[in-house]
């Protein structure tokens, strides 16, 4: 996701969350209803 | 930047029962949001985590009006930050408590924030973001962790092949380093109660620490 795109989503009220794909397995929202408030970026691929 | 201060029981504990040093960084853009939002940091199911510690990178704001990011003017230091942050415990060992975007809690990698509790998938560390305000920010954070096999070999039950929980190995770890000072310190008391000279607190130290006579 570019930065332009990053901005977009949080002005839209997505929180962005920036992690590698690893790290990302590891951060689950708590229901339903707060994943779709998730914006995900991946970061850090090998 | 110093790290935790309890870093060399741990560092101990880690080094005998194949501790895995790691950490998890992860940066958010966390938008104004109209209620909180709820997260867990879930670790695999074949290990356990024991969480040592946390550090906070600074906060950034978004001028909204450009796209640019730039540092909280000190106006929204004071009037907002402190109502941005998150909510976080780690059942069995860190209480709910509310950590906003402020200096003395290391903003800005300043410091380690110091942890120690085990997040299992079973018990993971929960969080909860809340920005009540108009800003939208930017941070990150590091989770700093010592990675355990969930069963690690059980030395203290008497059965070299026996495994046991490692939580619950840590938990008799740490107790016992805290019994074992007691004991020194009331056999150092009883000493130094009873001689008369150096030699004779030296050897009434010696029977009662070395061999476990009254």
């Amino acid at each position: 996701m570019a930065e332009k795109t990053i901005i977009e989503e949080a002005k839209k009220g997505k929180i962005v969350v920036m992690a590698s794909r690893d790290v990302m397995s590891k951060i689950i929202p708590k229901s339903r209803e707060d994943a779709e408030r998730v914006a995900v970026v991946v970061v850090g691929e090998k | 930047m110093s790290f935790s201060w309890f870093v060399e029981p741990v560092t101990e504990f880690a080094a005998a029962f194949k501790g895995v040093f790691w950490h998890d960084t992860i940066s958010l853009v966390i938008p104004p949001l109209p209620k909180p939002f709820d997260v867990y940091y879930v670790p695999s199911k074949d290990f356990k985590s024991l969480i040592v510690g946390l550090t906070f990178g600074r906060a950034l704001v978004l001028d909204v009006a450009t796209n640019a990011w730039r540092e909280p003017t000190p106006n929204e230091y004071v009037d907002k930050l402190p109502k941005i942050g998150v909510f976080h415990r780690c059942v069995d060992w860190m209480d709910w408590h509310w950590d906003p975007l402020v200096d003395s809690l290391g903003i800005g990698g300043k410091f380690v924030y110091p942890q120690l509790g085990f997040a299992t998938y079973e018990k993971p560390y929960e969080l909860r973001l809340v920005n009540p305000t108009d800003l939208i920010v930017f941070m990150d954070a590091t989770f700093w962790v010592v990675r355990f096999p969930r069963e690690v070999e059980c030395p203290i039950w008497g059965d070299e092949k026996a495994v046991c929980d490692v939580e619950e190995l840590f938990w008799r770890f740490m107790k016992s380093r805290v019994l074992n000072q007691m004991a020194l310190g009331r056999a150092f008391w009883d000493a130094l109660r009873t001689p008369q000279d150096v030699s004779s607190f030296v050897n009434a130290f010696k029977r009662k620490v070395v061999e476990g006579r009254a």
